[in-house]
């Protein structure tokens, strides 16, 4: 009797596994992250003199697809240099969010705050004038920019020197997203000096 | 003493079960290592950087230190040139194009791509170089040209000279559900001033009402039909059907290019205006004393609400924080039946050991058991001898 319930016991026992396994097994594609932002402490030497920007990380982020609709956001941190008086403005642009044949849509993204690190003080500070958020374009193609941060309007010294920018972007993932790994080309452009 | 899980008290389907789920664990296991915490490429020490600036500038206009400003004719060649600086720290290529111009959808001159059809300033200049390669701190000045179509619009003109960076930086390939890719450019504009009596002309084109994500927009239609560069500026007024001002919002938009048009968001602040009918009134002023009186209706319709806000009424929301659902990324329930399958398995296990262990007991017992008895009652190998002699041997102990 005792070797009969032993045996409807670890048979129970190996229906459970059997099923905790199929549960499982949708989840091996997505990331099983928590979603974190993405920020690497600026290590290049840039940008040096001359008008110019770089960018200082290339930032990756993991959310789990749990079906509801998601925000999740990264940062986008880049140097600038600016030695010429004037206005100067930054635009972005973006291919779609694209996993095989599956996309995002072309208004997933949007910048919804830009910062300068540490924050700035004094006459040399840029004038940003942009209200935010600002969509990030985008299409299979990546469309026409949109400005997202500027030194608008400019004065002799306004916006003159090495600035460190950080840019927060904000990424709609739908509920009904198909798992997978999605892929974008950001496009920052630094208009050094512009109408 | 084997004491393992796949004991022969399991048939093949339990071994199979068993086998699959901890495959499924082991796997998880390793994909949860590899995408926890941060993911990102540092920029390396070493990387090429690019800055673009003009050769000659006319020192009474400050401008021109910062980009190139030709006043000019039609049917003119203007010769000019650009210094191209390698501003990084290693050495590195940089594809340089000309481009035209456009008015971005936030307003501001925005430069089109590389493969978008150049029919203005992009079209007319010609680059002494497309591709250069250049060391750390190596400049090198590139000559172009702007041939200027002899039949062509008067007043301003706009684009621009691009430098892109052939080394794009990607993010390091792991299993983050989302990776970025970055180009990076930087562009120097070149405006054509012509001849010709300026236009200053702006229109309103519509009102539409729109926004995603939380935040609710109208987005505002405009058109600058003149000869010559903008910057409007001036209020949105939204009133309901009882003619009541419900919004007054100001607005300041930057460049805006002849011959350009754009929907311009503005963004719907505090509460959200809800499903109905509206009309606008947009006064800007702009140019030398200009100004724009424009009205129009418009409608939000409840569908466009539930697009904008979801299924939440009410004023725009802040966009949400970072969030993620549970431990290690599983919603509660998955983690109920992982850790119950967990225990279920060690009590399987248990089980199992205890199960042997009791036996191996018993059966060391029962061996001493055996052992003690056969030594109780081993008997001396005592010869029958005739029954006097053994009454005498018992009486003498």
């Amino acid at each position: 009797m005792f070797r009969h319930r032993s045996k409807l016991v670890h048979v129970a026992v190996a229906l459970v596994l059997l099923v905790i396994s199929t549960m499982l097994w949708p989840s091996l594609g997505a990331s099983a992250t928590y979603a974190l932002p993405i920020l690497a402490s600026p290590t290049a030497v840039c940008p040096t003199p001359g008008n110019n920007a770089c960018i200082t990380n290339t930032p990756t982020v993991g959310l789990p697809l749990n079906g509801l609709d998601q925000n999740v956001s990264y940062t986008l941190a880049f140097r600038l240099n600016n030695a010429t008086p004037g206005t100067w403005h930054v635009t972005i642009t973006s291919t779609l969010f694209t996993a095989g044949s599956h996309t995002l849509s072309s208004t997933a993204s949007s910048v919804t705050a830009v910062a300068i690190v540490p924050s700035c003080t004094g006459s040399t500070c840029p004038q940003n004038t942009i209200i935010y958020p600002v969509a990030v374009p985008a299409g299979n193609t990546a469309p026409a920019p949109n400005t997202f941060y500027d030194n608008s309007p400019g004065t002799q010294t306004h916006g003159q020197g090495t600035f460190t920018i950080q840019a927060t972007i904000q990424v709609t993932v739908p509920a009904n997203s198909f798992t997978g790994n999605y892929s974008s080309t950001v496009t920052i452009s630094f208009v050094s000096g512009s109408p | 003493m084997q004491l393992s899980f796949f004991s022969r008290r399991l048939g093949v389907f339990a071994r199979l079960a068993a086998g699959t789920f901890l495959l499924t664990f082991a796997i998880l296991g390793v994909m949860l290592e590899a995408s926890l915490g941060f993911s990102s490429a540092q920029a390396d020490s070493g990387q090429a950087n690019f800055s673009l600036q003009p050769v000659v500038y006319d020192p009474t206009n400050p401008l021109t230190e910062s980009y190139f400003i030709f006043d000019s004719k039609p049917g003119i060649v203007v010769k000019s040139r650009v210094r191209v600086t390698n501003t990084g720290t290693a050495t590195g290529s940089v594809s340089l194009y000309p481009v035209d111009a456009t008015t971005g959808q936030t307003s501001g001159a925005v430069y089109l791509n590389q493969d978008d059809p150049r029919k203005d300033v992009g079209a007319w200049t010609t680059l002494g170089a497309q591709q250069l390669t250049l060391a750390a701190g190596q400049s090198q000045i590139v000559s172009f040209q702007v041939t200027i179509p002899s039949t062509v619009r008067p007043g301003q003109h706009l684009g621009g000279i691009v430098a892109e960076n052939l080394a794009e930086s990607s993010s390091p390939k792991n299993n983050s559900a989302i990776q970025i890719k970055v180009k990076n450019l930087t562009i120097i504009a070149i405006q054509v001033n012509l001849p010709g009596t300026p236009v200053e002309q702006l229109a309103g084109t519509g009102v539409q009402a729109g926004g995603d994500n939380g935040y609710q927009r109208l987005l505002v239609g405009l058109s600058n039909t003149g000869t010559v560069m903008l910057k409007p500026s001036g209020t949105l007024q939204v009133a309901d059907t009882h003619g009541q001002v419900v919004k007054t919002i100001s607005l300041k938009l930057d460049t805006f290019l002849p011959q350009t048009a754009i929907n311009y968001p503005v963004a719907i602040t505090g509460q959200a205006l809800g499903a109905g009918d509206y009309q606008a009134t947009l006064i800007l002023t702009y140019g030398h004393g200009q100004t724009l009186h424009y009205t129009t209706k418009f409608t939000i319709t409840k569908q466009q609400l539930v697009q904008t806000f979801g299924t939440n009424n009410g004023k725009t929301q802040a966009p949400a924080g970072l969030g993620g659902e549970g431990f290690l990324g599983l919603p509660l329930w998955q983690l109920l039946i992982v850790v119950g399958g967990g225990l279920a398995i060690l009590w399987g296990v248990g089980k199992t050991v205890y199960g042997r262990l009791a036996v191996s007991r018993a059966k060391v017992k029962s061996a001493d058991i055996q052992s003690q008895s056969s030594q109780q009652f081993k008997r001396p190998d005592i010869r029958q001898e005739p029954s006097g002699i053994q009454s005498k041997a018992k009486r003498t102990r």
